[in-house]
């Protein structure tokens, strides 16, 4: 079992065979050798979203390792269509929840998961307008007017359908 | 936590709750350069892509990112190992290929251009249920992707160092890309690429940099030839016969029957150039920055039915078209759009003149290269008597002999139009260069060879370079007055026969050219002899050929008219006013006009000049081949003197024999020094000696 400490201070146990799907978490065990009460400490995620994580992990923990480096494969697994129903229930949350999951996904290393949330924003913004996915994601464009028009007319040929 | 419990069964009130969602206040996650690449990753489509570059500025930075473009290129283009252009850093090129791909790629091309041939039959109207986004298509527009970058995955890298050089101009590289891919699918098309070039030389930062290249491809098109039978056929003629670019305004292609115009400022849009007669085929195109130049073969049909007149000796003419292009008028072009043009939507007239075709001479070239109009406040080099106040263009037609059927000499016909306001014909006169006859030292009759391999008109200026320059002075000049004034005017009535592209004026106008060709006949080296005994009706037309050509108008015209015409059409000495004397090495290889009075000649040296030293002692011996080097010779054309005259320095050719190895590998066994040398190597150290008794050394 490894013990994680969330950035609030709670403490979860997890078996190692869930725990070692992040790859931050793997290589920090080794790094501490056999050391059994050692807790693991994860500054930047929290309780909630740590319990969340654990949830993918526990779930996937039979899956084949995803290869560390990127080849050809690559290109099949950044399809966005191929969210499997688990999955897809799993991811389907708030959006503040659902970026934190992403960020803390990349930061203990979780490919797999980190290529769900990433698929899931993916299929958030398409067949949107600029425009929709501002507001999507509550984001201010901040360009100046000369460049917003320089934009319009880049993107002309895209609205006028 | 949201998750099945939000996933209402009311479909309306999801699609607006995930608007509502949005009320929390920007995520960290969204404005993450890594995580929006990897979240930009995911997306498949160049569209999305696109539109997400355009939310904010780090949403823009990280949408820039070139590997996104390179993954999404592959995806696309699976078949292709390695995108275009993919080692500029930005990835700017590669990003505007695939969003003139995906352009390519939202409509059915051909179906939209079949249902553009329904809408024109049908006045605009079809039963049909179209988009109102087809029709705006078909009407007006077209999108990028069907004119540049047919198939932008194509472009490849250098082959062995370099693509086939085509042309290089001022402004433009044009050259044939290496192709890569599925090339099966591609047999039927031909690409050629314009790289717009800037002078780095004169470059500022406020330089605006040169537009990207243009990508360019023909499909198939349908032409005619004879048969073995002597029946026409149809076949498919698929390839570029040139394409090249204009000093500044124009990159242009040639294909069996179209001129494609692109402009070089704005290669967002192509006009069109089809022939003015349908089934012609083009022989021959010049460009230049205000005018194109065509030479149009007739449709073979019309040359059948005349192949067989008057012993295979008739006159049969083709198209010479001159299209107008100072004043393009240009309509708004917006946004990643493009224009698909015919010369008549952008202001392009044209105008047509009958030429002469001999098809059983060997036509060599219509030599319009660059026409350059006269402007009567131009330097005007060989100021004419008569002064021209009209401005001038002149193209000119050479058809040359062919000695196999014993006729020598050339025919130039110089075509001048008055450029003032729209283009008009003024003139038409026909040269003929006859080949002059000297005597040997022994005093045996010797002709002239005067085969002259090109001659370019400048102007007003002829220049006409020899074949052979050790007999023919090495460039002749002519000068050619044509137009100018309203003696040499040309009749009405003969301007309006020679500038109508109809079936009824070739078949009159190919009569009426027949003494032309007659007369060069008849004035070849072999038959000059024997000039006086012609008689001289052959410069006439016959009573039944005037009637045959009157017989082609509705408004008969009067048969003396017609033989005036005829007469009128008859070719004069073409007299040279100077020459450049043979030189026994050189030999003109190429002219060049500069500032419009000064001729740059360069010439090469003739091979038999080329000296061998040391001479050849030994078949495996290296040996040196020193050649002169090229000449320079500029001209003042106005005053006819050579202003120049500069020898390159000769060149030495080293030459191993082909049995020799030029880097033998390393051997330490000194076999091959000579004696002396091997008594000083200590004894040890000596090689060992094979002998042949059965001693032990």
């Amino acid at each position: 079992m490894v013990k994680l400490l969330s950035s609030d201070n709670e403490k979860i146990t997890v078996a190692q065979d869930v725990a070692v799907r992040s790859m931050l978490i793997k290589n920090m065990l080794e790094d501490i050798g056999d050391a059994e009460d050692a807790e693991i400490p994860l500054p930047n995620v929290t309780a909630r979203v740590l319990k969340k994580v654990i949830e993918y992990c526990e779930h996937h923990k039979n899956d084949p390792m995803p290869p560390a480096e990127e080849d050809e494969l690559g290109d099949e697994r950044r399809r966005s269509d191929d969210i499997d129903e688990w999955d897809a229930d799993y991811i389907d949350v708030e959006q503040e929840l659902l970026f934190e999951i992403i960020l803390a996904a990349n930061y203990m290393d979780i490919k797999p998961l980190l290529d769900l949330g990433c698929k899931t924003v993916a299929n958030m913004i398409k067949g949107k307008t600029t425009e929709e996915i501002r507001k999507t994601f509550n984001i201010t464009c901040d360009f100046t007017a000369e460049e917003e028009e320089q934009i319009r007319r880049e993107n002309e040929w895209a609205e006028d359908r | 936590m949201t998750t099945s419990s939000r996933s209402t069964n009311h479909d309306d009130e999801r699609a607006s709750d995930d608007l509502q969602r949005h009320a929390s206040p920007t995520l960290p996650a969204i404005q993450q350069p890594d995580l929006l690449t990897h979240i930009f990753a995911h997306i498949n489509d160049v569209p999305t892509l696109f539109r997400a570059s355009h939310v904010c500025r780090s949403w823009h930075t990280a949408a820039q990112t070139p590997s996104l473009w390179t993954r999404l290129y592959r995806r696309l283009n699976r078949r292709c190992p390695a995108p275009p252009l993919h080692q500029e850093a930005d990835g700017t090129a590669l990003r505007g290929y695939l969003l003139e791909s995906a352009l390519r790629d939202q409509h059915a091309w051909s179906g939209l251009k079949r249902l553009g041939t329904r809408l024109k039959h049908a006045n605009g109207q079809v039963d049909d249920d179209v988009s109102v986004e087809d029709l705006h298509v078909v009407h007006k527009y077209a999108r990028v992707g069907t004119v540049v970058a047919q198939c932008p995955h194509l472009l490849g890298e250098p082959a062995e160092g370099g693509e086939e050089l085509m042309k290089v101009t001022g402004t433009a590289v044009v050259f044939e890309p290496r192709l890569v891919g599925n090339l099966r699918s591609l047999r039927t098309r031909t690409f050629v690429q314009v790289q717009p070039l800037i002078d780095p030389g004169k470059a500022t930062p406020s330089t605006p940099t040169p537009p990207p290249a243009l990508l360019l491809s023909c499909s198939r098109e349908k032409v005619e030839t004879f048969a073995v039978n002597g029946t026409i056929k149809t076949i498919n003629d698929t390839h570029f016969r040139s394409a090249a670019s204009t000093s500044s305004r124009w990159a242009y292609t040639q294909t069996a029957r179209r001129v494609h115009l692109y402009p070089l400022t704005s290669p967002r849009a192509r006009i069109t150039i089809t022939p003015p007669v349908s089934r012609c085929q083009i022989i021959c195109v010049s460009c230049s920055d205000n005018w194109l130049a065509i030479t149009y073969r007739t449709p073979l049909l019309w040359i059948a039915e005349h192949a067989n007149d008057d012993d295979n000796e008739c006159n049969l003419p083709h198209l010479l078209a001159v299209y107008d292009l100072r004043a393009v008028r240009w309509p708004k072009l917006a946004g990643d759009r493009c224009l698909l043009l015919d010369p008549t939507e952008v202001g392009i007239p044209h105008i047509s003149v009958w030429v002469p075709f001999a098809h059983n001479l060997v036509h060599t070239v219509s030599d319009t290269t660059d026409p350059f109009p006269i402007v009567p406040d131009a330097a005007d080099p060989w100021p004419s008597p008569v002064s021209s106040s009209p401005s001038l263009l002149k193209v000119v037609v050479v058809e040359r002999g062919d000695a196999r059927r014993a006729v020598t000499g050339h025919r130039l016909v110089v075509v001048t139009f008055d450029i003032t306001t729209a283009a008009e014909l003024v003139a038409w006169q026909p040269y003929r260069i006859v080949p002059q006859r000297t005597r040997d030292d022994d005093g045996a009759a010797r002709d002239l060879c005067c085969d002259i391999a090109a001659w370019r008109l400048f102007g007003r200026i002829l220049v006409g370079v020899p074949r052979d320059p050790a007999c023919c002075p090495r460039v002749q000049f002519a000068r050619d007055d044509s137009g100018v004034g309203t003696v040499s005017a040309i009749d009405p009535g003969l301007k309006a026969v020679l500038t109508t592209s109809g079936r009824a004026a070739f078949d009159a106008v190919t009569v009426l050219l027949r003494p032309l060709l007659r007369a060069l006949r008849r004035s070849n080296a072999h038959d000059a002899h024997t000039a006086a005994n012609v008689d001289d009706d052959d410069d006439k037309l016959t009573p039944n050929e005037i009637a045959f050509i009157c017989a082609q108008f509705p408004s008969t015209p009067d048969a003396s008219q017609i033989a005036e015409w005829a007469s009128h059409l008859l070719s004069t000495p073409l007299r040279i006013v100077a020459t450049l004397p043979p030189h026994p090495v050189y030999r003109p290889t190429s002219m060049h006009f500069a500032r419009r009075t000064r001729l740059i000649i360069l010439s090469t040296p003739h091979p038999s000049t080329s000296t061998s030293d040391p001479p050849l002692a030994r078949p495996t011996q290296r040996h040196a081949v020193t050649s002169p080097g090229h000449l320079i010779t500029v001209l003042d054309v106005p005053q006819v003197r050579v202003i120049l005259n500069t020898a390159l320095p000769p060149t030495t050719t080293h030459h191993l024999p082909t049995t020799a190895s030029p880097n033998p590998l390393w051997t330490d066994t000194p076999l091959d020094l000579p004696y002396w040398f091997q008594l000083m190597i200590p004894v040890d150290m000596r090689p060992a000696r094979r002998c042949s008794c059965p001693c032990v050394v």
